[in-house]
Formats: C-alpha cells, sequence, structure tokens
C-alpha cells in the first residue's frame, strides 16, 4: 500500500465520521424537539395511578408505595425482570464457553492491608443488606438495594482473595442464583392453587409473603452480582483468548 | 385449576428452571421433551377455550388494571401463541439432536445453556402475546433480547460474538425508545393496559410522539429496512436451531407489538402518511434484501437476507389499514383480508424459514461448510433436505398452494381494492427475485460433484424436522378456514370509529 492510498483512506475514514456526526446530531435534535413539543401538550394536573396505588396501599401489606408496585401490585413485571437477571448470568456463561465457575482462576494474591480492610467491611455490608431489605416494606429500600450491597460484599471477597462462591460448587451456585425467579414461580402457582387470583396476596399475610419473596431475591440478586465479577471474561485463560479474537475481528 | 393462559408462560418457565438447575446429562433430554410437551399442551387447552368461549381476560396479583397487570387472550394472540407452539417445537425437536452428545458441533458446555435460555425465550414469547400492558411488553421484549443474544453467543465463535453485540446494542437501542414511548402513554393517558388507552379519547401529539418513539423502538427490533443492518450477522453466524428460532420468531414480537399500538392506540390526520411510509420501508425491504439475498455465496447469510426482504411484506398491513386524513378508510371493507394476509404471511413464513435454516444445519453439518459452491451433489447425498429446501423456497415465492400463496394472494386482493395498485408490483417483482435466489440456492444441489468426497453422514431426525416444518408450511395453504374463523375472535383488528 503506497502513502497515497493511506492518505486517502484516512481522509475518506474522516469524512465518514463527519457524517455520522451530522446525522447523529441531526437526530438528536429531532427527537429533543418531538420530546418538548409532546410534553408542552401533555394534560396538566395530577395524573396517572399514584394516588390509586396510595389509597389501595392498606391491603398491600408494606407501608411503602414503590415496595408495593413492585412486589404486590405488579409484581408479574418484577418476576420477569429477576427472569432478565438470571439471563444475564446465563449469557455471561454462555460467553465463558458455558462452564460455570469451574474454572475461574485462583483468587489474587493476599495483601494484609485488604484483608483487614475486608474483615471489617464484610460484616458491616452484610448488616447494611439486611437493614435495607427490611426497610423496604416502609421506605426505600428492599430486595434490589439490599441484593446489590450484598453483592458488593461478595466482590469484595473475590478481590481480595478470600474464597467465597467460587468454593461451594456448582449446584448450590445454581440453586443461588435460581431461589429468586423460583420464590416469584412458586407464589404464582401457590396462589392459584389457594383460589386466589394469580400472584394475589392475601391482606393478611402479604407483609410476611413479601419479605419472604424478597429474602430470596435478595440471595439470587446478590450471587448475580457477585458471579458476574468472578466470572468476567479475562478471570481465567478460554474466554481471555475469545475475547482477543473479538477485538481483533472488531478492527478489520 | 390454572388457566390456560397462564400455562403457556408458566410451563415454558418451570422447564426453564429445571434445565438451568440439572443440566446434566441424564436430565437434559427428558426435562426438554416434557417441556416442550406442557407447553404444547397448554397452547392446545387455550386455543380449544378461545375457540369455544371467545376471548379471555385475567387480573395478577388481584388488580385488576389500571393498578395491577392483565394478561389477554383473543385470536390474533392465539394465532401467534399456536405459530410459536408449533414452530418452536419443532426446533426443539432438531435441537434434541444439535445440543446432544451425538452431534459434534457442539461442546459439552453449550448444551448445558440452550434449553434454559430457549424456554425462557418461548415462555416470554408467549407473555409478549398474552399481555395487555404496555410497560409489561418492554420487560418482556428485554427478556426475550437477553435471552436471543446469549443463545447467539453460544456457538463461541468469535464473529457470532462480534454479531451478538451489534444485536444487543441495536436492540437496546430499540427497548429506549419504546420505553420513552411508554412514559409519554403514561403521562397522556395515565393507565399502561392497552385497553383502557384505546378506550380514551385520541390525545393529538403527545400520543402521536410516543407512537412514532415506539415504531421506530420496534421496527429497529423487527429489522425493517434500513434498521435491518444487525440481521444478517446475528443471523447468520448463530447455531442453526438459534437461527431459525431468531428468523422465525423472534422478529415476529416486536411487529406484534407494533400492530397492537397500530389498531389500539393510533389514529388521526397523520396516520395515512404514516402508514404509507411504513409501506414503503417495507416495499425497500422486499426489494433490497431479495437483491442483497441474491448476492450470497453462503446459505446461512442467503436465508438471513431473505428474511430482510420477507420483513417487508408484514408492514404492508400499514398503509391497507390506515385512515386517510378526510376520515374515511383507506381500505373500507378490505381490511379482514390485509390482516389475515399479513398474518397469515408471519405464519408461513415462520415455517418456512424455520425449514430452510435447519436444512442450512444439515448442510452445515454434512459438508462442513454452508459455501453454496461446495453444496453440489446435495440432492443425491441428501434428497429430504434438498426436497424440504425446494419445498420451504416455494412458500416463500409465494406459488400456489403453499401458505405463502395464500398470504401474498389476500395482500394483493386488499391492495386492488383498496385502490392502491403500487403495493401489488413490489409484490410481484418480489416474489420474482424470490425465485431468484430460491434458483441460485438450488442450482448447485443439483450440479453432480466433481469428484466424490468424504462428508459426514446425516441422521434421519434432523432432517425429518426440517422436512415438516417445509410440508407444514405449504399445507397450510389449503386450509384457511379454521385459522380465518380464529383471527376475528375477540376482534384483534378494530378500525376506531370516525369521530
Amino acid at each position: 500500500m503506497t502513502r497515497h492510498d493511506a492518505t486517502l483512506r484516512r481522509r475518506r475514514r474522516r469524512a465518514l465520521l463527519r457524517v455520522r456526526i451530522v446525522v447523529a446530531g441531526a437526530g438528536a435534535l429531532a427527537l429533543a424537539l418531538l420530546l418538548v413539543a409532546a410534553v408542552l401538550e401533555l394534560p396538566e394536573g395530577p395524573l396517572g395511578l399514584a394516588e390509586e396505588a396510595a389509597a389501595q396501599l392498606a391491603h398491600t401489606g408494606v407501608d411503602h408505595a414503590v415496595t408495593a408496585v413492585l412486589l404486590n401490585y405488579r409484581s408479574y413485571d418484577t418476576w420477569l425482570e429477576v427472569g432478565v437477571l438470571l439471563l444475564a448470568v446465563m449469557a455471561i456463561f454462555a460467553l465463558r464457553g458455558g462452564a460455570h465457575l469451574e474454572n475461574v482462576r485462583p483468587a489474587p494474591r493476599r495483601d494484609p492491608l485488604l484483608t483487614w480492610l475486608t474483615r471489617l467491611l464484610i460484616p458491616m455490608l452484610t448488616l447494611t443488606a439486611g437493614y435495607l431489605l427490611w426497610l423496604g416494606k416502609f421506605a426505600p429500600g428492599g430486595a434490589f438495594q439490599a441484593g446489590v450491597v450484598l453483592g458488593a460484599a461478595g466482590a469484595m471477597l473475590r478481590l481480595s482473595g478470600t474464597p467465597s462462591l467460587d468454593r461451594i460448587g456448582d449446584v448450590a451456585i445454581r440453586i443461588l442464583l435460581a431461589v429468586g425467579f423460583l420464590a416469584f414461580l412458586v407464589a404464582a402457582v401457590a396462589t392459584r392453587l389457594a383460589g386466589l387470583d394469580m400472584l394475589e396476596l392475601p391482606p393478611g399475610r402479604a407483609g410476611d409473603i413479601i419479605l419472604m419473596v424478597e429474602t430470596l431475591a435478595t440471595i439470587s440478586i446478590a450471587t448475580t452480582c457477585a458471579v458476574l465479577v468472578m466470572a468476567m471474561p479475562g478471570a481465567e485463560s478460554p474466554p481471555a483468548i475469545a475475547a482477543k479474537d473479538v477485538r481483533k475481528e472488531a478492527r478489520t | 385449576m390454572i388457566e390456560p393462559m397462564a400455562w403457556c408462560i408458566l410451563a415454558p418457565f418451570i422447564g426453564a428452571s429445571l434445565a438451568f438447575l440439572l443440566p446434566g446429562r441424564v436430565w437434559r433430554r427428558p426435562i426438554a421433551i416434557g417441556a416442550i410437551g406442557a407447553t404444547l399442551a397448554s397452547v392446545w387447552m387455550l386455543t380449544s377455550q378461545v375457540w369455544n368461549s371467545g376471548a379471555q381476560r385475567m387480573d395478577l396479583s388481584g388488580w385488576p388494571a389500571p393498578l395491577g397487570i392483565g394478561l389477554a387472550a383473543d385470536g390474533f394472540s392465539v394465532f401467534m401463541i399456536v405459530m410459536t407452539g408449533v414452530v418452536g417445537s419443532l426446533i426443539g425437536a432438531y435441537a434434541l439432536w444439535h445440543y446432544s452428545d451425538l452431534s459434534d458441533a457442539t461442546e459439552p458446555a453449550e448444551r448445558r445453556l440452550f434449553w434454559p435460555l430457549w424456554l425462557i425465550l418461548w415462555g416470554s414469547l408467549n407473555a409478549i402475546y398474552l399481555s395487555s400492558d404496555i410497560f409489561n411488553i418492554y420487560v418482556a421484549l428485554e427478556v426475550i433480547t437477553l435471552a436471543a443474544v446469549a443463545l447467539i453467543t453460544l456457538s463461541g465463535k468469535a464473529e457470532a460474538l462480534v454479531a451478538a453485540m451489534r444485536y444487543l446494542l441495536a436492540a437496546f437501542l430499540g427497548s429506549l425508545s419504546y420505553l420513552m414511548g411508554v412514559a409519554l402513554l403514561y403521562a397522556t393517558h395515565g393507565a399502561l393496559d392497552l385497553v383502557i388507552i384505546a378506550d380514551q379519547e385520541r390525545a393529538g401529539l403527545p400520543e402521536v410522539g410516543a407512537f412514532a418513539l415506539m415504531a421506530t423502538g420496534l421496527a429497529l427490533k423487527t429489522a425493517l429496512f434500513p434498521m435491518h443492518f444487525w440481521l444478517p450477522p446475528a443471523h447468520s453466524k448463530a447455531a442453526a436451531p438459534v437461527s431459525a428460532i431468531l428468523s422465525a420468531l423472534v422478529v415476529k414480537a416486536s411487529f406484534y407489538v407494533l400492530l397492537r399500538l397500530w389498531f389500539g392506540v393510533f389514529d388521526g390526520p397523520a396516520m395515512y402518511a404514516v402508514g404509507i411510509l411504513l409501506g414503503t420501508l417495507g416495499s425497500a425491504a422486499i426489494i433490497w434484501g431479495a437483491f442483497q439475498a441474491l448476492r450470497q455465496m453462503s446459505l446461512k447469510l442467503l436465508i438471513a437476507h431473505s428474511t430482510v426482504a420477507q420483513i417487508g411484506y408484514l408492514f404492508l398491513i400499514f398503509p391497507l389499514t390506515a385512515r386517510r386524513p378526510s376520515g374515511e378508510l383507506a381500505a373500507a371493507g378490505w381490511i379482514t383480508e390485509a390482516c389475515t394476509g399479513v398474518s397469515y404471511h408471519a405464519l408461513s413464513h415462520a415455517l418456512a424459514k424455520a425449514a430452510m435454516f435447519l436444512g442450512a444445519g444439515v448442510v452445515l453439518h454434512v459438508y462442513g461448510s454452508d459455501l453454496l459452491t461446495n453444496m453440489r451433489g446435495m440432492s443425491r447425498r441428501l434428497p429430504i433436505t434438498t426436497f424440504a429446501l425446494a419445498i420451504a423456497g416455494v412458500s416463500l415465492m409465494g406459488l400456489p398452494p403453499s401458505g405463502g400463496f395464500a398470504a401474498k394472494w389476500l395482500i394483493v386482493t386488499a391492495a386492488l381494492g383498496a385502490g392502491q395498485w403500487w403495493w401489488v408490483l413490489v409484490i410481484l417483482i418480489g416474489g420474482l427475485l424470490t425465485a431468484g435466489y430460491i434458483f441460485l440456492m438450488l442450482r448447485w444441489a443439483f450440479i453432480s460433484e466433481d469428484a466424490p468426497i468424504q462428508l459426514r453422514p446425516a441422521n434421519m431426525p434432523i432432517q425429518l424436522a426440517a422436512l415438516a416444518l417445509a410440508l407444514l408450511s405449504v399445507l397450510v395453504g389449503f386450509r384457511l378456514e379454521e385459522p380465518f374463523q380464529l383471527l376475528v375472535i375477540g376482534d384483534p383488528f378494530p378500525i376506531f370509529d370516525l369521530p
């Protein structure tokens, strides 16, 4: 390839980039104009379901509207969202060639300071997660927040070289990952068999059922977060090679 | 008693959970067969229930809409669920072999993940067809996207990973666009239930903006020209059963949602222009996709580009069911033909395209490559697969008496009745180009090989799965009465009364 060719190609690439920027800018501008025009035309005054959701709160088993929406009014949506998390783990497993955590590289070298900090933080993270889970009943909190904090504890264990989820075996990991999804599944079948609507929670026991489902969901969400960190491509040999291939492929 | 509607979602989800928890060799086959059987039984129960006693609706969580989420099944939902059930279980039969230890095309590791992913995908496809809630549809679309992406990456090849990543980004952009539309609709109507929104007064600009955002997102997910760029690599680099699932079933789900919005939410003076625009993009897809298919040298890429073209036909429903600015329907009296024609096209394309991708899987297994020039001597070596590819091709071309013919005939009738003769022209040219790439594909099969080559043997079951799908794609053209009666149950295609 001559230098002339290279210059031409570079120029063409730059021109293409400019076209892309112009197209993207025009698209963004059109979208912004559309949204502004639409929002200006929106009906005024309070509209929506917030009032009704608040009015029925007494029958939901919890005192916080967001938790009521997530685990009572629209628990079906939350079930599917927990399914999304399960799928995310499966997608990571697929990227690792289907292997679960079997060939995760042994945790990195220990650092005394890090170990000390971990010992200090893990109990506090666990406690915070438990508190957030319980808090969901009457304030912002619940399974997702608690699960993320607990998952961070798992990630921290991994980073500090402390054996944790990577040592408890494949079957146990799979069960921990799936219990959240299964909790909703069991609730769906059980409520219907009890003669209620599917996923309907009897007002008297709704609070207990919600806490139980949220606890199981917390376990799955935390395991999902921790596993996503542990199983990240590059944590061991085979996918690391695949990732390199991808980068090469993307460049050509 | 659990409603058949709920079973259609529960059965595949239970199967997926079991398949995830017990991925070992011993359990894989019984779980897969059990899940397919249970899902088919649920589909059958739902079909007979809707057939005998009309459209169904159920509330979830004990809260009727607008506070809770409703599931609803009318004739159109059931039509799509039956399509997914029939095509899905035949692809499943193929996958039973493809992801078994008899197959050397797959790693032990990927065999563990196919079934949980596919069963969750199946359950959420049914969830889309049953959902009456626009936000719930968004969540189900996310589940479908993520499961589809993971299925593409299963093959582990670097090019599949690149294709999956591009698909993921495109599909997420589509999801976000749809979600913005959901927010606008909720702000306008204060409800998320499709029926409640449809019953309210049309709301002008915010609603039109919402439809524009949602239609753009859904068209991106359906791979409507010119937003189809992600489809050919994603659909061709995946393993054969996954390609079949993506091309036959997954793209139809987002199209279904778009149709629901078109008939349930959108109306107004802009309707005719939007309909013509969508029809024009569909026509461009028909021509462009077929031209690209003609230029391909590998079987799976050819079939994938053919999907781009066949998706175009689906979008002809919009100009034919639009309302002119004056308020009168563009195709008054021909709405039923247009709607049944397009639904029928979705069905016969799903059958034919699944047959072709499974046939391509057999070719890939036997010949070790899917280059068209390598397929010499195929008509003698793989008579069943060659026959399946040819028969599926007949349905794609729209030759009588196939299902593809019935579909195109109905669309042409509606277009002529509406006085929109130009779509007929597009359909005719599209049919000719389709014939072109089908013959181009089959030409190599009938050329005898230069020298005898050593090939792997193909077993019967996987060839028969492809053949069964191909035969069904033709046979559905013979019997139109029942599907027609099914499609009108519950009036899924209402055109709003004049204001």
